[in-house]
């Protein structure tokens, strides 16, 4: 899987979690910039991109995720 | 909505929920709902989920929430805002974590003894003080250990965890039994259906303090859901089956009485047994049962006096084999037993068949089952449309009114007259003020009346309690028994005494009685009892709903006047020293 293909997916997760189709993330986006991002809500998108990846974070990354870019990275990481 | 149901894709609803929340909430004709949430753990999206599942059966929740583990805090000493949130219902979820104290390994038998008690006692608390605020209460039992320090031992010596939380369990389910308006969300059983594997989700848990996996939790609101559902009497009655390929493997006109597969022959005609087993068991409970099919009607009757069939043709309370469209045989269905078409159940085989039904008939329930027998089971089950909260004697007799009224509806065409025909039924009511074993019954035929009541006010079990206890309220069931048998207690009137006035808040009547004259024994007996309690005048509201337009003109039969009218709902009055109508009833006789 390529990053691309990864980041596409990723935005599809952010588009259904926080229900905004017009959403367009890139790598430097973090939660201060998405309203709906907080902690609770962190969890639901954790859990989501797990479920899309079938993958599973431990739980000092899912911690640490605070930016888009961090995020894929550690994706493509683990599915390599 | 389809991805509500079972099988769950619990993945989709997690993530999608926003989006599927703003389409449940584009239907109307809800109910609202007040629900407070008190949790041993997080709840927050526990919460989000249930009302995704409560908009979807057309329940709109309000919920309060406590804070992280505060439940009992909240139950015991935050009563002021409990009482000032006013809960319909209060959902207590509480998981093993929350267990206080196990046992350790010099623990005594009498040790564990009161470990168990004091466990059980702090529920009883809190339940004690929840009741005061006349709501029903949804109580977790207990999920199984994950770990199991004792390994199998854990389960039958006194010291393990296991054994400790089986007779937790155990003591809550005697609880419930009691204690008339608290209900068990089985946790236990949904964590091993689940599986523990998948229901704990251990990282979770130390991250944020939820006590089930993020997977776990639309299984869970799915469930909670289900017994609110039942408490808000928005379950199913009736079953409506197809017969080939659903009742029996094969084609009963094509393979013949001898060529279907019913039995314990082949793996294929046992599958169909267990089918039909399960249904059998629904219909003892009262589940109304009916036959849809495109067949000559001797044929499909002739499945069932295949040797080895469970269900037998007398177990269906209607019973249409014909080649019209499915559609128009249910609305018949619907006609012949008397309920609405949002209380069906359809189950067939044939996919065409489901969506022509569901296409022509949205209201009723048509879960996409595929063509796998084995499956079939699931779809009902799973998806709670019968789920009951208690068991009455009632609704065992329920399948047997339905019989008898196929008699009386036979009867009926031999008679000139219909005053002949209900003078010939030998009808025998009691009708007395309320007594405590009725009152579930009561707060059930309340609650699932909708044709034959004046102001659809739903009341749930706690105030049909506290409205028992209460002096300043008249309230009288009525209850029918004619020479074809009982037909239990179906009326249920409650006036409200506000200074030598009787306001009539509540007056319903099940639709097995309608046209029997009912009305008018119960009316009979209400103003005799006003005019014994010095009782001038009787007031009387309608108000309509979409389904109670048969009761729009009852108080101008019984005599009343209009006093006023706004859009559709009217207010009547009578003064009882004109109640010339007296007497109305004189074919059913009064049993005191």
């Amino acid at each position: 899987m390529t990053k691309g293909d990864v980041f596409n997916r990723v935005q599809d997760v952010f588009i259904d979690v926080f229900d905004r189709e017009d959403l367009i993330i890139n790598e430097l986006i973090n939660s201060d910039e998405i309203q709906e991002w907080d902690s609770l809500n962190h969890l639901v998108l954790i859990n989501s991109i797990e479920n899309e990846f079938d993958i599973k974070f431990s739980f000092e990354e899912v911690a640490s995720f605070n930016n888009v870019g961090g995020l894929i990275e550690r994706i493509m990481q683990i599915i390599k | 909505m389809n991805i509500l149901e079972y099988p769950l894709n619990s993945k989709v609803i997690l993530r999608k929920k926003t989006a599927i929340k703003k389409e449940l909430l584009l239907k109307n004709g809800f109910i609202e709902k007040k629900i407070a949430i008190l949790g041993g753990s997080t709840t927050s999206e526990i919460t989000k989920i249930l009302e995704l599942f409560l908009l979807n059966n057309g329940i709109k929740p309000n919920f309060y929430e406590s804070e992280y583990n505060r439940y009992y805090e909240d139950a015991i000493f935050n009563e002021e805002a409990l009482a000032k949130f006013n809960p319909d219902i209060v959902y207590i979820h509480t998981t093993n974590v929350n267990i206080q104290k196990f046992p350790d390994i010099s623990s005594s038998n009498e040790d564990v003894e009161i470990l168990i008690n004091s466990e059980i006692d702090k529920f009883k608390s809190i339940w004690k003080a929840i009741s005061l605020h006349n709501c029903d209460i949804i109580q977790n039992n207990f999920d199984l250990p994950f770990e199991r320090e004792l390994g199998n031992l854990d389960c039958y010596d006194i010291h393990g965890k296991t054994y400790f939380i089986n007779q937790l369990n155990q003591q809550i389910s005697l609880s419930a039994r009691h204690i008339k308006n608290l209900y068990i969300n089985d946790i236990n059983y949904l964590s091993s259906y689940i599986g523990l594997q998948s229901w704990f989700d251990k990282s979770l848990w130390y991250q944020a303090k939820y006590a089930l996996s993020m997977n776990s939790i639309p299984e869970l609101s799915f469930n909670i859901a289900k017994i609110i559902n039942s408490i808000f009497c928005k379950t199913k009655k009736c079953l409506v089956l197809d017969l080939d390929n659903t009742c029996w493997g094969g084609v009963i006109s094509d393979d013949g009485l001898s060529g279907i597969s019913i039995g314990t022959e082949t793996a294929i005609s046992e599958s169909y047994t267990g089918f039909q087993k399960y249904i059998k068991s629904l219909q003892g409970r009262g589940v109304i049962l009916a036959a849809c099919s495109k067949n000559d009607f001797e044929n499909a009757k002739e499945g069932f006096n295949h040797p080895d069939t469970i269900l037998k043709f007398e177990d269906f309370s209607s019973f249409k084999a014909n080649w019209n469209e499915k559609y128009k045989n249910i609305i018949e269905i619907v006609r012949e037993v008397n309920i609405g078409l949002d209380s069906l159940v359809f189950i067939d085989d044939n996919p065409f068949e489901r969506e022509l039904a569901c296409s022509q008939l949205p209201s009723l329930s048509v879960p996409d089952v595929g063509n796998n027998i084995t499956e079939f089971i699931n779809y009902i089950d799973r998806n709670g449309y019968f789920e009951p909260i208690s068991f009455s004697i009632d609704d065992e007799n329920r399948g047997k009114y339905y019989k008898d009224n196929k008699k009386r509806v036979d009867v009926l065409a031999e008679f000139t007259s219909y005053d002949d025909f209900l003078k010939s039924l030998e009808m025998v009511a009691e009708i007395k003020s309320f007594s405590q074993i009725y009152l579930n019954r009561i707060t059930q035929l309340i609650n699932k009346t909708n044709q034959f009541n004046l102001t659809t006010r739903r009341f749930t079990f706690s105030e049909v309690e506290s409205i028992w206890g209460d002096d300043k309220f008249i309230k009288i069931y009525g209850k029918l028994s004619d020479k074809y048998g009982s037909n239990g207690l179906v009326s249920v009137i409650i006036g409200e005494v506000k200074s030598n006035v009787c306001h009539i808040n509540l007056w319903v009547m099940s639709c097995r009685v309608i046209k029997r004259d009912l009305e008018f024994a119960m009316f009979d007996k209400l103003v005799k009892l006003c005019s014994n309690n010095k009782i001038s005048m009787i007031v009387g509201k309608y108000y309509e709903s979409t389904k109670n337009n048969l009761v729009s003109d009852l108080y101008k039969k019984l005599g009343f006047t209009l006093r006023s009218k706004d859009n559709n709902d009217s207010i009547w009055e009578l003064d009882i020293s004109n109640y010339k109508n007296k007497n109305k009833n004189n074919i059913i006789r009064i049993n005191i």
